[in-house]
């Protein structure tokens, strides 16, 4: 009786959620978002979210004014990792959204949009996590990795990876602001702009 | 918290004008409105004639053509690169883009909204900006680089004088405007406005303006039933009116429309709210103010009630040309444009003519240009060369006829004088009863020319053979045509003596390739560029049309008709059409530029660069001569 669990699964999702899994119904979208997520580091199981940037795009336009970037408070607990990664969040005193917030608004913000990212898997298992622990389900956005595409584009092998300042200088695109999460989703953003044509 | 994104977008804006003159923050505010814009190269961003954007154009990378199509051919303007400017064209009230602009690389550009622009139009720096923009309707105002000019230095010494001209001319606005009081009922002005067919009213107190009703007040307060009709103009007009000085420029004119978002501006006497008012200028005012616009020209024509109007559009027409050429726009183009706003004002002249007469014309006429002016290749002001032809009357109106129109054409030359076509001195006018005849007197002139020809006559015919009607609607220039070439045809005699003459100036260039420059007289050492080089090319065309019965006048259209009936010499034809219209334009923009004729160029002040690029033009001269004596057996003749 999977489907009823489901069902019931479903009633005590929280609102964000539900209203989520009706917006997603709809496909026809041709918005983008590119999306990057600065994190604590590199196994989403235990590591958390410091920021995440975002922007959004047509085929052929990028709209600065609906860029957003998101930085995640962090808790006593996982300064530990931050530790133990070495990586210090460069904006942590900027840092003003909780966990719980700075989610809520990236969903509200994605909509039903197609999600871009470079390996673009990582970033969505990362606020998987996230909205798992705030009781709600998977993203169920459509998702295009600008790794894949070049890969595919240029006939590489799959085993091949090829890293996102790779790809600026074969896209010849100007990658500073590099590594923080509004600076990667940006040039994110354009390396798919020029793949996809 | 900052975007980075748009942080670093202001960084690369600051750099470049206008944004230099805004401050970090605004910059920033800006920045955060633009939208990043990828082009793939070969991909169009406008056409031109698209209507504009809400947003214009900053290049980040890559180069973008500007490129302006003509009939089949399309010319490259300007390469727009990185801090370039573009598409500021809804800035200037036009709602199409006047050239096509396209990708030449894969570009990245900024795209900035112009409602979050406006707000900035006020900084000094940015309306300056824009008025240089204005003024010399370019991307970028402080580029010196003069990208794609043919004739290296001698066309752009003066530069940006010549081109500022039309753009900061005064205004002509309207004077003595209608007034009314505030204490007026809305009914009675609205019908006031509609007799007197105008879109506003200012509102007076002893004639110092206290406000303006506009056709947008009487809609957004009126129409919609707000404000009762009865109710007082006080109630419904804008206040305070914007004031401005008399001497107010065209594009100051139109910035302060731009910056306060209004239709009409009050002129007082002395700029200010507290003065009387003197007229009223509107957008209309503007778009026929500027030059640069040929259909406010031909609409001003369109307009005229006097000679003098004509006198100015014609002035205008001679700015707009300055500027044309120096912004190395097409010469095939400037030659269309005159041509055609040529027409209109030669009719029009016509039309005030006739009017002074006591009566109409007795029969049929036709007004019809000479030499140049009839090939449409004059942009410069030059003398006039017009003739008269009308129908074959009775005997007993003979005379009333030949009186009537012998006077008509003194009018007409008189109109033409005054406009600033200087009188023929060899008296080819309509105004001289030689050349102003009945059809059948035609006939006999032209026959005495070709069959018993002497070098005189062979040199008239050079001039009337290339008619062309102006004023006349009915068909004594096709018959007048007709007698041409059948008097023509199969006369061998006749060809081998326009021929000849049209070898009459040797190639320009001696054995040595030297320039052959003239021997003695007043432009001792100075190169012909009329006879030796314009001319030729000329008479060539012409003799060769005839030869082929090929109806055409212009020098151009007839070298294409040329290519097209003999194929095997297309290749020469379509040579001599881009040595004649290089050759024109240099011309031109000579005579534009030191206000002469442009015929007599000092070789010494070309430089080396532009002395082979006019030799690489002559090249076709000497092969069109060839072919003429070969075609016409002339080598025993000179």
């Amino acid at each position: 009786m999977a489907w009823i669990n489901f069902r019931k699964n479903r009633k005590n999702y929280p609102e964000f959620w539900k209203s989520y899994l009706n917006t997603i119904k709809d496909k026809s979208s041709q918005v983008y978002v590119a999306f990057d997520c600065e994190t604590t580091g590199l196994n989403p199981k235990v590591d958390r979210i410091l920021s995440i940037g975002a922007v959004k795009l047509t085929r052929d336009r990028i709209y600065i004014k609906e860029s957003k970037e998101w930085f995640v408070k962090q808790h006593q607990d996982n300064t530990e990792s931050i530790k133990v990664h070495g990586i210090l969040p460069s904006t942590s005193s900027e840092a003003t959204y909780s966990e719980e917030q700075a989610i809520l608004e990236f969903i509200e913000y994605i909509g039903n949009a197609t999600l871009i990212g470079h390996h673009v898997n990582f970033d969505c298992a990362m606020i998987n996590q996230s909205l798992k622990r705030l009781g709600a389900g998977q993203l169920k956005n459509r998702k295009k990795d600008t790794n894949t595409l070049y890969k595919t584009k240029g006939h590489f092998a799959n085993e091949q990876n090829f890293s996102l300042d790779k790809l600026c200088e074969v896209y010849n695109i100007t990658s500073s602001n590099r590594h923080t999460a509004l600076g990667d989703a940006y040039i994110t953003a354009q390396v798919f702009q020029k793949l996809i044509l | 918290m900052k975007n980075t994104i748009a942080q670093r977008i202001a960084d690369f804006l600051k750099d470049f004008p206008p944004f230099d003159g805004l401050n970090t923050q605004e910059c920033y505010k800006l920045s955060c409105e633009v939208e990043v814009v990828y082009l793939p190269k070969q991909k169009i961003l406008f056409n031109q004639g698209d209507s504009t954007h809400p947003h214009f154009y900053v290049v980040n990378q890559g180069l973008v053509d500007l490129k302006l199509n003509l009939q089949n051919t399309s010319k490259l303007i300007d390469v727009c690169d990185e801090g370039d400017v573009m598409g500021l064209r809804p800035l200037f009230a036009d709602r199409t883009y006047a050239m096509q602009a396209i990708a030449k690389t894969d570009v990245m550009l900024y795209a900035i909204p112009f409602e979050e622009f406006k707000p900035f139009l006020n900084h000094e720096a940015i309306s300056e900006f824009l008025l240089r923009s204005f003024a010399s309707n370019q991307r970028q105002p402080d580029d010196k680089s003069n990208k794609g000019v043919l004739l290296s230095a001698n066309l752009t010494t003066n530069e940006a004088e010549s081109v500022n001209i039309d753009f900061f001319q005064q205004i002509n606005f309207t004077p003595k405007p209608f007034c009314t009081y505030e204490e007026e009922a809305i009914y009675k002005v609205a019908r006031q406005m509609t007799d007197l067919g105008i879109s506003s009213a200012l509102v007076a107190k002893e004639n110092i303006p206290v406000g303006i009703v506009t056709d947008k007040d009487l809609r957004r307060h009126v129409a919609t039933g707000k404000i009762a009709l009865q109710a007082q103009v006080s109630d419904i007009m804008s206040t305070p009116v914007f004031c401005v000085e008399p001497t107010i420029s065209v594009a100051q004119a139109q910035i302060m429309l731009i910056q306060h978002q209004i239709g009409h501006l009050c002129v007082t006497q002395d700029g200010t709210m507290e003065s009387p008012i003197v007229g009223i200028l509107s957008e209309h005012d503007i778009v026929t103010a500027q030059a640069t616009n040929p259909m406010a020209l031909l609409k001003a024509i369109k307009r005229a009630k006097s000679i003098d109007d004509l006198k100015k559009t014609r002035g205008y027409l001679g700015m707009m040309l300055k500027a044309y050429l120096t912004t190395d726009l097409p010469i095939s183009h400037c030659l269309e444009l005159t041509e055609g706003i040529h027409q209109e004002l030669f009719k029009k002249c016509a039309e005030f003519s006739i009017k002074e007469m006591s009566e109409q014309p007795p029969c049929e006429f036709t007004w019809l240009f000479l030499g140049s002016q009839a090939r449409g290749e004059q942009l410069l002001m030059t003398d006039q060369d017009h003739a008269l032809i009308y129908e074959d009357v009775q005997d007993d109106m003979k005379e009333k006829a030949t009186s009537y129109f012998l006077k008509l054409g003194q009018k007409l030359s008189e109109a033409l004088e005054h406009i600033g076509f200087e009188k023929c001195p060899a008296n080819m006018m309509a105004s001289n009863p030689e050349f102003c005849l009945s059809l059948t007197e035609w006939k006999h002139l032209f026959t005495k020319w070709i069959k018993s020809p002497t070098q005189k006559s062979v040199l008239l015919c050079n001039i009337f053979f290339d008619f062309k009607g102006v004023y006349g609607e009915n068909d004594l220039e096709e018959q007048l045509a007709d007698i041409v070439f059948n008097l023509l045809k199969n006369d061998d005699k006749f060809y081998a003596y326009l021929g000849s003459d049209a070898l009459k100036n040797p190639p320009p260039l001696s054995f040595f390739k030297q320039f052959i420059v003239e021997d003695d007289g007043e432009h001792k050492n100075e190169f012909d560029l009329k006879a030796r080089a314009l001319m030729p090319l000329i008479d060539g065309a012409r003799v060769l049309a005839l030869s082929k019965e090929i109806r055409v006048v212009q020098t151009v259209e007839r070298f294409k008709k040329l290519a097209e009936l003999e194929p095997q010499n297309a290749e020469l034809f379509n040579s001599c059409i881009r040595s004649f219209y290089e050759l024109l334009h240099y011309r031109s923009s000579s005579g534009f530029t030191h206000q002469h004729s442009g015929r007599f160029v000092d070789l010494n002040t070309l430089s080396k660069h532009d002395k082979s690029k006019l030799k690489y033009l002559f090249k076709p001269i000497k092969s069109l001569q060839s072919a003429l004596k070969s075609r016409f057996n002339l080598t025993y003749f000179s």
